[in-house]
């Protein structure tokens, strides 16, 4: 064992150094390297599949289980465990050493200067024990091929991640990356478990634990492949493509590998007892998919494999027999919740594309070839003596599980002979199987479809979200340090203005408003006028929050609307154009409890509230339900809610609509009053007199678009009748621009039009 | 003719959301897609209902044959009829006088008695809607399992036009009282108030009347022959005191042959002509009657709700309430100036507490085995969450019933999944108060340590809460703020429709996997639930201040 100790550390050694002048060379070794964990893992492969390791028999430590088989240690349980551990962490350090050449991750390269490369050193140290776990008590005395094979193995492998770590050695880790390695390394190393490791540790405590029959502990073992999955996609949803290819490749390469400690290398010169079955192929695709990227074989395990995974996990054939703590128990569970949910986690990391209908049917058509050939080799194996099983097609294991009738459906036999060969087939029974997995795989792509649908409005609500959050931290930025309830233009002064401001419903390609800027300041009544869908009632229930901005910006007070709805609220009272109450409740009740939401006090409440009541003349009525309440009474009750917290922008939609001459009287003075104090009130009207002789500056929307903006002391100065505007405007072209009447700044319209305007100017 | 055509397409196109039949292919496509679902709905139904009556022919209730007498459909037929009736009088109710859309049709240029047809046949229509639900499929279903000749199958589908055109004639007579009613608590709400405290009174002495009657050893199995025997002098009795009920039923389904061993139904057309023209007699009768006497009175009628008594009352005070307190409280005081709210609230309050105690006393009386007592936990469960999430299906359509007020959310200085949650609460209180009652009746008359029940209420009530915020989420999401600023109702909103199938679906999901895992005995049950259900209100509530932060504003 010496000899082979030194002749390792000499033979590394040599590489290793050989490695390092041809770095300090400038010469490129990434292929030289790439080889060399090639030949590792066809070596590594070698030894692995000759024989299975001798530790493998041992029984919860005991050492007396499985007579007949010799325990590499005796009654020596701590040899017994530290070789089991040398052999279990050799497996994750090989498979972080053969990644780490493909993938330049840091996780990785860590993983082999800070895990890889120190067990591989204690192989080396304890080789013999690290040996004789493998091969057996009689290491030292009968020759094995697997010792030779596991000497060079080690060579390459101390030689890789030797090398590397020297070249490596000034760069250190950062802390976050240690973490992450301290974090991943349990997992990885749990990823590659030898199968036996449970039943080596623990044995079988009680002996009637089966994970089938739907018991409590087969239910633990179905969550546990939808945890993982959600788990793993959590973890690296936000990670590069190389960080999830590697990842993924990593945990399908590791289960891989204990999963195939089932079959020897003779296996494969015997057919029949090739890993044929369906779950058993994907073992093989799912990483070679990942390799070289192949899409069709993919697409087959996502249609095909998944469902057929997702069945024999329900109805586990064999595993369920048997304990679960059994090497055949674990090496089931993890080659089905492999197949079960690798494909489908490829898919949510968007490492491959959704699939189509082109590769559904392809999926169909690959697995119709499988199916066949299988239902054939089964036929023909039988030939041989050997009953094969592959994909349940022979055997009554399915047909029992379903009842009478699907076993009746095996008693048509069809027998014919070619040649020597006798073949036997079961055709209602196989066709229906055929038949009815075709189904389950149409069904499959209706789930798909329908989980695609759920994961976009998933998807699309979490961007939102992010959207939102993005604004917000992006307002505290705009605001330096203030608080959020502070105004982003620093002046919280009576003031509405718009930016650009543009709205689109839904889908619609059409505006309904276009890019409209306008600011009114405090102590205007700004009045709103345009033709039925022009946009004005868009505008305000823009400004009020009842509707989104599709771009551009309306702040209220130094507010922004969209990123402090909240603040902006506090400075505006709204009057919409159809009063809408919660007409069982009082008049007084609605009021306080409007009060109560501007934290109006109940000193300023009671002398507000008087005042209105009287004013509107509500004083008998303002303690009954508001649906005994008439038109009128109801618009000023909304009028009321509006004004009680003395608001410094009052916005109202059309707010005269339905009032008898003294509420048309009694409005328009508090309007007055309300601009009078320095607040701004700001309302869209049809009526074009009640605008000219109450509002200050006027705007004219149509089609979504502000034609005109003017003062109205500037129009009467400039001797422009406001309905001759109005309607000028509202026939003029689309394309007309815009008319700021300030003095002699007129920017034009169509020529009618322009006349008129001109021609009064003019004047 | 033309006037009332116009008027019944006006309301049907109204209430269905109706955009009718266009050479539009996606249009087409989906009328079909509908049609289809509905008969698969239908198909379902039919099933379940034939399961059922197969498994009920099997026990020995009725007779050895396995046979369910004709008798026994005519107790199911009265009883679907009294509630048919029920139902069409407050229907009929609401929609004739209390529609807002009467604001219009009161104003259109129509003869009264138009307006008054118009709104019967629309509401024809949805009682021949509702009776494919259960009725229909259950009859059906009866002619399934004791081999009918397909001769009845269209036969019952006319036997249920005429049906539905009675219990809507019966509803529109009965509907002059219940304006009536309605009526006088609306001017008098003392008086209102003084009838729900007397219904809730007598409704909780009648159940203790009933658990009183119930023997202190209720043994099924040996007093079965007795039972058998009492089972059978009911029918017989109900189908000679009830007997124009009985012979409607047989008109029906048909007269039951027995010779020796064959059992024949036959379809003897005399008898069952003169049944089907006593039962166009009544029809017209009845029709006639509402013509006489309720068509002059309903425009009088229809115009009382926007009447007003204007009542001098006296001023109170202004309050003020911290802001995060007064949407709560503006949210109940809603809750109890609305009768109908408060009343359904109360029913909802006190249902649970009495149906639990009810079945509980009934089965206390009973010797059960360890299965028994297992079954009986569950079906505690099945009656609590039927009942509960059922009363969810109003908050997949409360923020779309402030009509246009439900505007104000957003507009008012408050974040608006404060103002949403705020309306969830009164119910939700009531709701509360009954799982609370329920809890203690489940103490002290189960087997159920006292940690056990509380697991297992608050997984109930996890599950509610959960249940909860999915139907108001589904009116977030898909308002339908102006059909009920229109006419105040929508007789078939889908998101109430949701709503009530998932309600059903988690009942008997929740109560099957619980009397699973009961059977298994492995491990402790309740806790699992109490995790389940937290799970399940943290993802419900997750999703639902999530999609109020981002979606709110655009709906």
């Amino acid at each position: 064992m010496l000899i082979y100790t030194l002749t390792i550390i000499i033979a590394t050694a040599l590489l290793v150094v050989g490695a390092y002048i041809a770095n300090k060379k400038g010469i490129d070794l990434s292929l030289v390297r790439r080889i060399a964990v090639l030949v590792m893992s066809a070596i590594a492969f070698y030894r692995y599949m000759i024989d299975r390791e001798a530790i493998s028999w041992v029984r919860g430590l005991n050492m007396t289980l499985v007579p007949g088989y010799e325990i590499p240690f005796g009654n020596d349980i701590l040899l017994t465990v530290i070789s089991a551990f040398l052999i279990w962490f050799t497996w994750a350090a090989l498979l972080s050493i053969a990644l780490n050449e493909f993938f330049k991750i840091p996780t990785l390269k860590n993983m082999v200067k800070f895990f890889s490369a120190p067990v591989l050193v204690f192989d080396l140290l304890l080789f013999e024990i690290y040996a004789r776990g493998i091969i057996g008590a009689d290491v030292l005395t009968v020759f094995d091929s697997r010792l030779p094979a596991l000497a060079i193995e080690l060579v390459l492998a101390l030689a890789l991640s030797v090398s590397f770590l020297i070249n490596e050695i000034r760069s250190l880790p950062s802390i976050r990356e240690l973490i992450t390695l301290l974090v991943t390394l349990p997992f990885a190393i749990l990823t590659v478990m030898p199968t036996y490791i449970p039943q080596l540790l623990i044995g079988y405590l009680d002996s009637n634990v089966k994970l089938g029959d739907f018991t409590e502990e087969h239910r633990m073992a179905l969550y546990v492949a939808v945890i993982i999955p959600i788990a793993l996609f959590f973890v690296f949803k936000d990670r590069s493509e190389d960080v999830k290819r590697a990842a993924m490749l990593y945990i399908t390469l590791g289960v891989f590998w204990s999963y195939v400690s089932r079959w020897y290398l003779t296996d494969w010169l015997h057919p029949w007892n090739l890993p044929l079955y369906l779950c058993n192929i994907a073992m093989y695709i799912i990483p070679l998919c990942l390799i070289f990227k192949w899409e069709k074989p993919y697409y087959f395990c996502l249609f095909i494999n998944v469902t057929g995974a997702l069945i024999s996990m329900l109805v586990p054939y064999g595993a369920g027999e048997v304990n679960a703590l059994a090497s055949s128990s674990v090496s089931f569970w993890l080659n089905h919740y492999v197949v079960f949910f690798m494909p489908l986690l490829l898919l949510s990391l968007k490492l491959y594309k959704r699939p189509t209908l082109a590769d559904w049917g392809g999926s169909l058509i690959i697995f119709t070839v499988y199916f066949f050939s299988v239902l054939f080799l089964n036929a023909l194996f039988e030939n041989f003596g050997h009953t094969t099983d592959f994909f349940y097609l022979n055997s009554d294991f399915i047909a029992d599980k379903i009842g009478d009738w699907a076993l009746a459906t095996r008693d048509f036999v069809w027998t014919f002979n070619i040649g020597e060969l006798t073949l036997t087939f079961y055709p209602l029974y196989q066709s229906l199987f055929f038949i009815i997995y075709t189904s389950l795989t149409i069904g499959t792509w209706f789930i798909y479809e329908f989980l695609f649908k759920r994961w976009d409005i998933a998807e699309s609500r979490r961007l939102k979200e992010r959207d939102y959050k993005q604004m917000k931290k992006d307002l505290l930025k705009f605001l330096g340090g203030k608080a959020p309830t502070e105004p982003v233009s620093g002046d919280s002064s009576p003031k509405i203005v718009l930016r650009g401001f543009s709205k689109k419903y839904g889908s619609n390609k059409h505006y309904s408003v276009d890019h409209v800027s306008f600011e009114v300041k405090g102590g205007e009544v700004f009045g709103f006028l345009g033709p039925n869908g022009a946009g004005k009632s868009t505008i305000i229930k823009s400004i009020v929050g009842i509707q989104t901005i599709t771009s551009g910006s309306i702040e209220i007070c130094g507010y922004d609307v969209d990123k402090q709805p909240i603040m902006a609220k506090m400075n505006t009272g709204f009057v919409p154009d159809h009063y809408a109450l919660y007409e069982n409740l009082t008049g007084r009740e609605y009021i306080n409890y409007i009060a109560d939401l501007y934290q109006v006090s109940q000193e300023y409440r009671d002398e507000t509230i008087e005042k209105y009541v009287s004013r509107f003349q509500l004083s008998g009525a303002f303690d009954n339900q508001m649906k005994t309440y008439s038109h009128g009474m109801k618009q000023k009750i909304a009028i009321m809610a509006a004004l009680v917290h003395n608001p410094k922008v009052w916005i109202l939609d059309e707010p005269l609509t339905g009032l008898d001459p003294t509420s048309i009287f009694e409005v328009k003075e508090c309007m007055k009053e309300h601009a009078a104090k320095g607040n701004i009130v700001f309302f869209s009207s049809h009526i074009i007199d009640i605008v000219e002789k109450i509002c200050d500056k006027i705007a004219i929307i149509k089609g979504g678009k502000l034609r005109a903006v003017a003062t109205v002391a500037d129009l009467d100065a400039q001797g422009i009748d406001l309905e001759e505007l109005y309607i000028s405007i509202i026939n003029a072209d689309e394309n007309a621009e815009l008319i700021n009447i300030n003095g002699d700044d007129i920017l034009g319209v169509d020529s009618a039009a322009h006349s008129a305007v001109t021609g009064a100017v003019q004047a | 003719m033309n006037t009332l055509i116009t008027l019944v397409k006006m309301q049907l196109k109204e209430k269905l959301n109706f955009k009718g039949l266009s050479i539009d292919a996606k249009k087409a496509l989906r009328v079909v897609l509908s049609l289809l679902i509905w008969v698969l709905k239908f198909s379902l139904s039919t099933l379940a209902c034939s399961v059922i009556l197969f498994l009920v022919g099997k026990l020995p209730i009725f007779d050895e044959l396995g046979r369910v007498p004709d008798t026994f459909m005519s107790v199911m037929l009265t009883v679907m009829l009294f509630l048919s009736v029920c139902s069409c009088t407050a229907g009929l109710t609401k929609a004739m006088y209390f529609s807002r859309d009467n604001a219009v049709l009161l104003t259109l240029p129509c003869k009264p008695i138009e307006v008054y047809l118009s709104k019967l046949i629309i509401f024809f229509f949805f009682e021949l809607k509702k009776n494919f639900s259960f009725i229909i499929p259950l009859f059906w279903a009866y002619f399934i399992t004791h081999g009918h000749d397909f001769i009845f199958y269209p036969w019952l589908l006319v036997c249920f036009l005429l049906l539905s055109i009675l219990t809507v004639a019966i509803g529109a007579l009965l509907s002059i009282p219940a304006m009536w009613l309605s009526n006088i608590f609306r001017l008098h709400k003392s008086l209102q108030t003084a009838s729900i405290i007397l219904v809730v009174t007598a409704t909780i002495a009648s159940l203790f009347f009933a658990v009183s009657l119930i023997p202190e050893d209720l043994n099924l199995r040996t007093n079965w022959d007795y039972i058998f025997i009492k089972i059978q002098e009911f029918l017989t009795a109900f189908a000679e005191n009830l007997s124009p009920l009985y012979d409607l039923t047989r008109m029906i389904v048909g007269e039951t042959v027995v010779v020796g061993p064959v059992v024949t139904v036959i379809f003897p057309l005399a008898a069952t002509l003169l049944r089907f023209l006593v039962l166009l007699a009544v029809i017209a009768l009845l029709t006639g009657l509402g013509l006489l006497i309720v068509q002059p009175l309903f425009y009088s009628m229809a115009s009382k709700p926007f009447e007003y008594l204007k009542n001098r009352v006296k001023p109170k005070k202004n309050r003020a309430l911290p802001s995060w307190f007064t949407c709560i409280y503006n949210e109940m005081l809603k809750v109890f100036k609305d009768s109908s709210k408060m009343f359904s609230n109360i029913v909802i309050m006190i249902a649970i507490p009495v149906l639990i105690f009810l079945l509980n006393s009934l089965f206390l009386a009973m010797n059960t085995d360890n299965f028994g007592d297992k079954m009986i936990i569950s079906f505690n469960i099945l009656i609590v969450l039927l009942i509960s999430l059922n009363a969810n299906a109003y908050a997949a359509s409360i923020y779309s019933r402030d009509g246009r007020s439900a505007y104000l959310i957003k507009v008012q200085p408050k974040a608006p999944i404060a103002l949403l949650i705020a309306k969830l609460l009164p119910t939700t209180l009531f709701c509360l108060v009954s799982f609370i009652l329920t809890f203690g009746i489940l103490l002290a008359s189960t087997t159920l340590p006292f940690l056990d029940a509380l697991c297992l209420m608050l997984a109930i009530l996890l599950i509610y809460l959960a249940h909860l915020l999915y139907s108001a989420e589904l009116d977030i999401m898909n308002p339908h703020t102006e059909i009920y600023a229109a006419i105040g109702e929508y007789e078939s909103d889908p998101n109430e429709l949701k709503s009530t199938a998932i309600a059903f679906l988690v009942s008997f999901a929740v109560t099957g996997i619980t009397l699973l895992l009961l059977i298994e005995d492995a491990s402790p049950v309740y806790p699992k639930l109490l995790t389940a259900g937290l799970l399940a209100f943290a993802y419900r509530a997750r999703l639902f201040f999530s999609k109020v932060k981002v979606y709110y504003k655009e709906k």
